[in-house]
C-alpha cells in the first residue's frame, strides 16, 4: 500500500474511530430492540401456557371465589375474550407507546411499580460489578508474574471464591458482619450501609471468576516484547503493568462482565430475599408466584433491555480497549 | 576516534562478565568487552550463544533469577553491578536505549505510536505536553517517517514493518542516549527495508555515543560495524577490527561462520560483460503448471484489492524454481492456489496432469497428496505433545501406509533426512531448529509427493544450520526425482537452490528466467534494488544511492 493512499483514508485516524465506534453504537441498538421485541413476545406466549386462569388471578386468586358477572366484566375489561392474535397485537401496540398495563396482583400501574423497585436492584448490580472490579485489579496486579507461591494461593483464593454460592455467602456475611460484628445492618434498602454487605455477596464469587482469567491474561502479557521494551525506556515495573499490562490483561475480563451482568441479575433475587431489600428480583419472584402477567412482564423487559444495554456498553468498551478490533466491525 | 575521548576511557568497560540462571549451567561464562565512544560494536553470535544475555545484562534487564558476576561492568564509569532498581530506571531509557527484534511485538499494540516514542521523554525529560509532542514527531522525521503527524496517531499495527522499526528506534533515541543497543534490529524485515533501517542506524553514530549491534547474521553487520565479537556458548571466542575478523578469522568457529555465511548469501561479483549464453532448453516432464492465475480479495473497508494478476508458471521434474518476493508480494496466495485451499478468479493450477478446478472435494485431497509444503518455523505446524514418531505415523496413516509398515517406512524417512532413530522419541520442542525442520520435511516426504513447496525454509534458522539444511533439499530432490517451489525473500538463498527463478512485486512477475541471467543482468528496476540490498561480507563495498530513497 502506498503512502499517498494511506493517507487520504486515514486522514485523522481518532476521530475516524470516533465515528466507526458510533456507527457500531446504532448497530447494537438496532439489534437490542429486536431482542426485546423477542422477549416480549416470549413473556407474553409463556405467559398464556401456564396452567391456571388470568382472570381468576386478577380477581384476587384461588382464594377470591368471585361471581360470574365479574368474571364476564373482568374478562371484557382486561381484553381477554379477544382470540390471542387481536390480544397480542393490542399488548405490543401498548408496550409501543411505553403502556404496560396494570399489575393483577398490586392493582398499581407497572411502570409505577418499576420505577420504584428498579433503581435498588440497579444500585446493586452497579456496585456489585464496580465491586468485583476492585477486587479483581487488586488482586491480580499485585500478585500476577511474582514469585511462585505468591501467585499459586491467589489462585487458590480466587477458585475457592468462585466456587463460593451466594446465598450461603450471604447468609456468612449476616452472621458475621451483622448479628456478630454489628458492623452493618441485617436488613433494608436505604443508605449505603445497607448496600455493602449484599454488594460483597454478589461481588466476591464473582470477582473470583474474573480474576481467574484476568491473572492468566496478565501473566501472558508480561512474558510479551513490548513489556520489556517499555523497561528499556525505564519504566518502573509498577508502571509498566498499569500503563501497558493491563490494557491488555483486562480484555477477557470485559467481555465476562457483560455476561456477569445476567449474572448478577439473577444473583440478585437471591439476595434480595436474604437481605429482604426492595428490587426487581424480589418482586419477580413474587409476580410468577401470582400469575401477574403484566408485571412479570415488565419486570423481564426491564431486565432484559438493562442486560442488551450492558452488553452494548461492554461491546464498545471492548472496542475502546483494544482498536485491533476496529478493522472487523461493520 | 580522536585521542583525547579516548583518555576517558570506554563507555561500556565489561570484564569477566558470568550469568546464570538459578543452578543451571551458567549462560556466559567470562565474556570481556569494550565500547568506545563513537564506536560501532557489533556481537555475532547463533541462537543460544548468550549475545542477546550479554546486551540485557547492559540494560539491568538479564531476567528474573539471573545470578550476574563481573570483575568491572561499567558503563560511563558507572559500576553498574550494584545498580538498585531505581538507578537502573534513571538510566534505561535516558542514558542506553535498546532497539528490540521485531517491532510488531516490541511496541504495544493497544498505544499509538506517538504515545511509545514519548514515553522516555515523559519518564526522563522535565518537558511540557506540547514539547514533548513536537519532539516526537521531530524524532518521527528525523528516523526517516513520512507524514509524522499521522503516523503518531496511529496504531503499531497499521504500519508496515519498516516504518515500525522506525518507529522502535525514534522511541529508543528519544533522549540522546550514550550507548543505543539494538538486539537484531533487521532480522524480521524485507531484505530492501532491512538495507534501509541499517542505513538509518548507522546515521545515528555521533561522535559521543556508540552503538551495540547483536545479530546473528555477518553480514548484516560487517557493513555497519568497527569491531566484531563472535560468540559461541557463552564465551567470546573472537574479537577484532571487522576487517580482521572478515578477511582474517583466527578462530575456527569464525571461519566456519563465514563459510556458511558465503555459503548462503549471494555475493554479488562485478564480472565483466560477457556473451549472453541462451538459457538452456527445460526438459523434463511438467508436473506443476500455474497459467494466468489472478485473485483477487475485498478487504475489511469494503475495496476490492488484487493480490495476484497473471501468474504464470512451469515446474519440472528435477528442478527447483524460486520465488521472491517481499511482503506482500503474493507468494502467499500463490502457494494456497497452488495447493487447492483457494479458487482463482481467473487462470487454473494443473497438479501432475490434474486441473484443480475440475476436482470435487474428495479429489482434491488425493490429488494434494502430490503437493507438500514446507514452512518456516517447524515448531507452529506440530503439536507440542507429539513424540516425533507421532508426527511421522499420523502422515503415513494420512498417506494410507498400513499400520504394519510404519515403523520401517519412519525410520527410512529419518534416514532421508539423515536422523537417527533415536529421535523417534523426542519432542520437537527438545530439538534443535534444524533439527525440527528436517523432521517437518521427513513428514511432507511420507505421502511420497512429487511437488515440494518450500516456503522460507531456513529464514528462521542460523546460518550455519541453513546450508546443511538447503543442501539436504538439493539431494532429496536428486534422489527422489522431486520438483521444488522455493519461496523466500532471501535471494541469497535462492540463488543458492535454484536453476529458475520468478521475481514477484505486488502480486505481478516482473522479471524471470534463468538464476544467472536473472542476477547478473537483472532487467527490472525491482530486481536490481533487491540485489543491491542483499548484504555482503566485503570490507570494501560501494554506498548504495537507494537507502536513501523514503521508507517503504
Amino acid at each position: 500500500m502506498t503512502s499517498a493512499s494511506l493517507s487520504n483514508e486515514l486522514a485523522n485516524p481518532r476521530r475516524d474511530r470516533l465515528r466507526q465506534l458510533g456507527r457500531r453504537a446504532l448497530w447494537r441498538l438496532a439489534g437490542g430492540v429486536l431482542v426485546l421485541w423477542a422477549v416480549a413476545t416470549l413473556t407474553f406466549f409463556a405467559l398464556r401456557l401456564m396452567p391456571g386462569d388470568p382472570v381468576q388471578a386478577i380477581l384476587g386468586g384461588p382464594s377470591g371465589n368471585p361471581t360470574p358477572e365479574t368474571i364476564a366484566e373482568a374478562t371484557r375489561e382486561y381484553g381477554l375474550d379477544k382470540p390471542l392474535p387481536v390480544q397480542y397485537a393490542l399488548y405490543l401496540g401498548r408496550l409501543v407507546q411505553g403502556d404496560l398495563g396494570v399489575s393483577y396482583s398490586q392493582h398499581l400501574p407497572v411502570t409505577r411499580v418499576l420505577a420504584e423497585q428498579s433503581w435498588p436492584t440497579l444500585e446493586l448490580t452497579f456496585t456489585s460489578l464496580v465491586l468485583a472490579w476492585l477486587l479483581v485489579l487488586a488482586l491480580t496486579v499485585l500478585t500476577a508474574g511474582r514469585r511462585r507461591w505468591v501467585g499459586t494461593l491467589a489462585s487458590l483464593a480466587e477458585t475457592l471464591s468462585a466456587a463460593l454460592p451466594h446465598f450461603w455467602l450471604g447468609i456468612l456475611l449476616l452472621a458475621v458482619f451483622a448479628f456478630g460484628l454489628r458492623l452493618f445492618p441485617p436488613a433494608g434498602s436505604d443508605g449505603w450501609r445497607t448496600l455493602v454487605l449484599p454488594s460483597f455477596a454478589l461481588a466476591i464469587p464473582l470477582a473470583g471468576f474474573i480474576a481467574q482469567v484476568t491473572r492468566e491474561s496478565l501473566d501472558l502479557t508480561l512474558e510479551q516484547p513490548f513489556v520489556l521494551t517499555a523497561r528499556t525506556r525505564g519504566l518502573s515495573d509498577f508502571k509498566v503493568r498499569f500503563k501497558h499490562a493491563l490494557r491488555h490483561a483486562v480484555l477477557p475480563g470485559i467481555s465476562l462482565s457483560g455476561w456477569a451482568i445476567g449474572a448478577l441479575i439473577s444473583g440478585a433475587v437471591v439476595i434480595e430475599v436474604i437481605f429482604s431489600r426492595k428490587g426487581l428480583g424480589r418482586q419477580l419472584y413474587q409476580a410468577v408466584q401470582a400469575q401477574d402477567l403484566p408485571l412479570t412482564i415488565g419486570i423481564s423487559l426491564v431486565v432484559a433491555a438493562g442486560y442488551v444495554l450492558a452488553n452494548i456498553l461492554v461491546d464498545l468498551l471492548y472496542l475502546w480497549v483494544d482498536p485491533r478490533q476496529q478493522g472487523n466491525t461493520r | 576516534m580522536n585521542a583525547n575521548i579516548q583518555t576517558l576511557g570506554p563507555l561500556v568497560d565489561i570484564r569477566d562478565l558470568s550469568v546464570r540462571f538459578g543452578q543451571a549451567e551458567p549462560v556466559l561464562h567470562g565474556v570481556s568487552l569494550q565500547i568506545h565512544r563513537g564506536e560501532c560494536l557489533a556481537l555475532v553470535g547463533e541462537s543460544g550463544s548468550g549475545k542477546s544475555v550479554t546486551a540485557r545484562t547492559l540494560a539491568g534487564l538479564t531476567g528474573k533469577g539471573a545470578q550476574i558476576q563481573a570483575a568491572k561492568l561499567a558503563f560511563q564509569g558507572i559500576d553498574l553491578r550494584g545498580l538498585d532498581e531505581r538507578s537502573w530506571q534513571r538510566l534505561r531509557g535516558a542514558g542506553i536505549g535498546f532497539v528490540m527484534q521485531d517491532a510488531l511485538g516490541a511496541l504495544d499494540p493497544l498505544r499509538r505510536v506517538g504515545a511509545e516514542v514519548e514515553e522516555p521523554l515523559q519518564l526522563h525529560t522535565r518537558l511540557g505536553q506540547e514539547a514533548r509532542r513536537l519532539r516526537v514527531l521531530q524524532l518521527l522525521r528525523d528516523v526517516g517517517i513520512p507524514e509524522p503527524e499521522l503516523r503518531a496517531s496511529q496504531y503499531p499495527w497499521q504500519l508496515s514493518g519498516g516504518l515500525r522499526q522506525r518507529a522502535l528506534i525514534a522511541s529508543a533515541i528519544a533522549c540522546n542516549p550514550r550507548l543505543i543497543i539494538a538486539d537484531e534490529p533487521t532480522t524480521a524485515l524485507d531484505a530492501t527495508v532491512q538495507a534501509q533501517v541499517i542505513a538509518l542506524l548507522e546515521s545515528l553514530r555521533g561522535e559521543e555515543n556508540a552503538l551495540l549491534m547483536v545479530s546473528h547474521d555477518l553480514s548484516v553487520v560487517s557493513r555497519l560495524a568497527d569491531r566484531v565479537a563472535v560468540m559461541r556458548h557463552g564465551v567470546i571466542v573472537e574479537q577484532g577490527t571487522t576487517e580482521q575478523v572478515l578477511q582474517d578469522p583466527q578462530h575456527p568457529y569464525t571461519q566456519l561462520l563465514l563459510r556458511a555465511a558465503r555459503a548462503v548469501h549471494y555475493q554479488p561479483e562485478r564480472r565483466l560483460l560477457t556473451a549472453v549464453e541462451p538459457d538452456p532448453q527445460p526438459e523434463g516432464e511438467v508436473l506443476l503448471e500455474a497459467k494466468d492465475l489472478s485473485k483477487s480479495f475485498v478487504g475489511p473497508d469494503g475495496r476490492k484489492r488484487t493480490v495476484l494478476k497473471q501468474v504464470s508458471l512451469q515446474l519440472r521434474r528435477g528442478e527447483t524454481l524460486g520465488v521472491v518476493g517481499e511482503s506482500g508480494s503474493g507468494k502467499t496466495t500463490l502457494t494456497r492456489l497452488i495447493l487447492g485451499l483457494e479458487t482463482a478468479d481467473e487462470g487454473d493450477v494443473w497438479v501432475a496432469g490434474q486441473q484443480w478446478s475440475t476436482l470435487d472435494a474428495r479429489h482434491k485431497r488425493q490429488a494434494r497428496k502430490a503437493v507438500q509444503v514446507v514452512f518456516q518455523d517447524p515448531l507452529n505446524s506440530f503439536d507440542p505433545r507429539y513424540t516425533v514418531q507421532r508426527v511421522l505415523f499420523e502422515a503415513l496413516a494420512v498417506a494410507g501406509l498400513p499400520r504394519r509398515d510404519w515403523r520401517s517406512r519412519a525410520l527410512q524417512l529419518l534416514e532421508l533426512v539423515r536422523l537417527d532413530a533415536g529421535v523417534l522419541s523426542r519432542r520437537p520442542i527438545d530439538l534443535s531448529g534444524g533439527q525440527r525442520q528436517r523432521i517437518a520435511i521427513a513428514r511432507t516426504l511420507a505421502s511420497e509427493p512429487q511437488i515440494l513447496i518450500c516456503d522460507e525454509p531456513v529464514s528462521a534458522l542460523d546460518v550455519s544450520v541453513q546450508a546443511q539444511i538447503l543442501e539436504l533439499l538439493d539431494d532429496l530432490k536428486q534422489r527422489l526425482g522431486l520438483a521444488c517451489l522455493f519461496i523466500s525473500h532471501d535471494l541469497g538463498v535462492i540463488n543458492h537452490v535454484s536453476e529458475r527463478v520468478l521475481v514477484m512485486k505486488d502480486g505481478e512477475v516482473v522479471e524471470a528466467g534463468s538464476v544467472r541471467a536473472v542476477f547478473d543482468r537483472p532487467v527490472h528496476a525491482y530486481t536490481r534494488a533487491l540485489i543491491a540490498a542483499i548484504p555482503t561480507l566485503d570490507v570494501q563495498h560501494e554506498p548504495t544511492e537507494f537507502y536513501l530513497q523514503v521508507a517503504i
